[in-house]
């Protein structure tokens, strides 16, 4: 039951990052709804039981983005991995602030490796301070709304 | 060995690299079809509904300005109606002409309407998603437009009930265009920050701003005419070898609703 429900979350994070996201764009950045979501789910439990959750949500997002198919799952499932093994291996317990950094580090992570995987793909990648900054700080407070209605709903994720 | 392939990461990047490979031969086509054919009610509705709390606030926003934008207005419909009824002088007098000198007056291309249902703005990317595809008779690379010429973007990606279009602004995206009233040419790119630029004008050629920009035939990929913008801000350097200036988009990329995809000729 829990996993449907994580599935039907996913999609609908995939269709708000295509709709509701665009509009939400300040000085070109917005908030990456799908990053987050994974991000949350590997900071509450770990890798190895959201990992299929990571590779779906990488999924769908390729298909409806500009990207080259894949970009985005790569870069998703690599972030999602390094993020894990900061929390694991960094941190003792996961707090409040623990998780601010993780989403942030997470953030700035999934940025550098679509700009170097760009590369491998042929497209053109940019990597811009302003833009992280601005969608960091979207991603934050994604993150926190996220967190409390994952909360609401499975009760301890 | 074992092991290592049934590590969580290395299974995802395996099952990654599989789909990778799946989509190159076109193998997942009928995925991605039925995912997009069942995914596009819920996108639409979003769509709608994201649009029109976005025009709510901008609405709220933009109340104090509304009154000197509605005397704006009037004057640019006052100079637009003189400038049309000059325009269809113009059209008769050509029309006459070519009757004269027995020229055949090229068709229109073939329009298929389509429904914005989504926006993609991700790594910092510009691509509209539109609710026709394939079998509605959109391929790639056909141009999008709005009512009225102004140019959209380009599809690049085709499934049977969707299609992937670029913006002008996307940062990948290229259109060889020149500026309407002096015929000079140049490319018109999308730049990082969202705005439009116009690049590869030759040095000494006088650009003045609000000059219209328009798409050239040149590389045949976009129909002439189309209207892209008009010049902001010239940027211009003597020592560089050409000129560029930043465009003012003709139409607001977040309220796209009903667009024209120009049919590309067989």
């Amino acid at each position: 039951m829990k996993s449907i429900l994580i599935i039907a979350s996913l999609l609908l994070a995939v269709m708000l990052q295509t709709t509701l996201a665009g509009f939400l764009t300040f000085q070109g950045a917005g908030p990456n709804l799908i990053l987050v979501l994974v991000l949350i789910l590997i900071i509450a439990r770990d890798f190895k039981k959201f990992w299929w959750v990571v590779v779906l949500g990488g999924f769908f997002l390729d298909l409806l983005t500009g990207l080259p198919f894949g970009l985005v799952s790569l870069s998703l499932i690599a972030t999602a991995y390094l993020v894990d093994w900061f929390k694991s291996n960094v941190f003792s317990s996961v707090k409040f602030w623990i998780a601010a950094v993780l989403i942030t580090l997470g953030s700035l992570v999934y940025q550098l490796l679509l700009f170097i995987l760009a590369r491998a793909f042929r497209t053109t990648g940019l990597f811009d301070f302003k833009y992280l900054l601005i969608e960091i700080v979207y991603n934050l407070l994604v993150a926190f709304i996220f967190y409390a209605g994952l909360k609401k709903v499975f009760g301890k994720i | 060995m074992k092991k290592i392939l049934t590590h969580p990461f290395i299974l995802s990047l395996l099952i990654i690299a599989s789909l990778i490979f799946l989509n190159s031969q076109s193998w997942l086509n009928p995925v991605k079809d039925a995912f997009y054919y069942l995914s596009k009610p819920g996108q639409a509705v979003f769509y709608f509904s994201s649009q029109r709390i976005n025009n709510l606030f901008e609405f709220i926003g933009s109340i104090n300005q509304l009154a000197d934008e509605n005397n704006q207005l009037k004057r640019e419909k006052e100079n637009l109606l003189s400038k049309l009824a000059q325009l269809n002088e113009t059209e008769k007098e050509n029309e006459f002409l070519r009757e004269q000198i027995g020229l055949v007056q090229s068709e229109p291309g073939q329009l298929i309407l389509a429904r914005a249902i989504g926006l993609e703005t991700s790594g910092l990317r510009r691509y509209l998603l539109i609710n026709q595809g394939s079998q509605q008779g959109v391929k790639e690379k056909a141009a999008v437009i709005k009512s009225g010429n102004f140019l959209i973007g380009q599809v690049k990606e085709v499934s049977d009930s969707l299609s992937k279009v670029q913006l002008i602004t996307d940062i990948d995206s290229r259109v060889n265009a020149l500026i309407q009233e002096t015929r000079v040419a140049g490319l018109v790119r999308g730049d990082k920050d969202y705005d439009l630029l116009i690049d590869l004008l030759p040095q000494g050629e006088k650009i003045e701003k609000e000059q219209i920009v328009v798409t050239s035939s040149l590389a045949g990929l976009f129909p002439p005419g189309l209207i892209i913008g008009q010049i902001q801000r010239i940027i211009s350097s003597d020592v560089q070898i050409a000129q560029m200036a930043k465009i003012k988009p003709a139409i607001d990329f977040e309220k796209l609703d009903w667009v024209f995809v120009i049919k590309v000729a067989p």
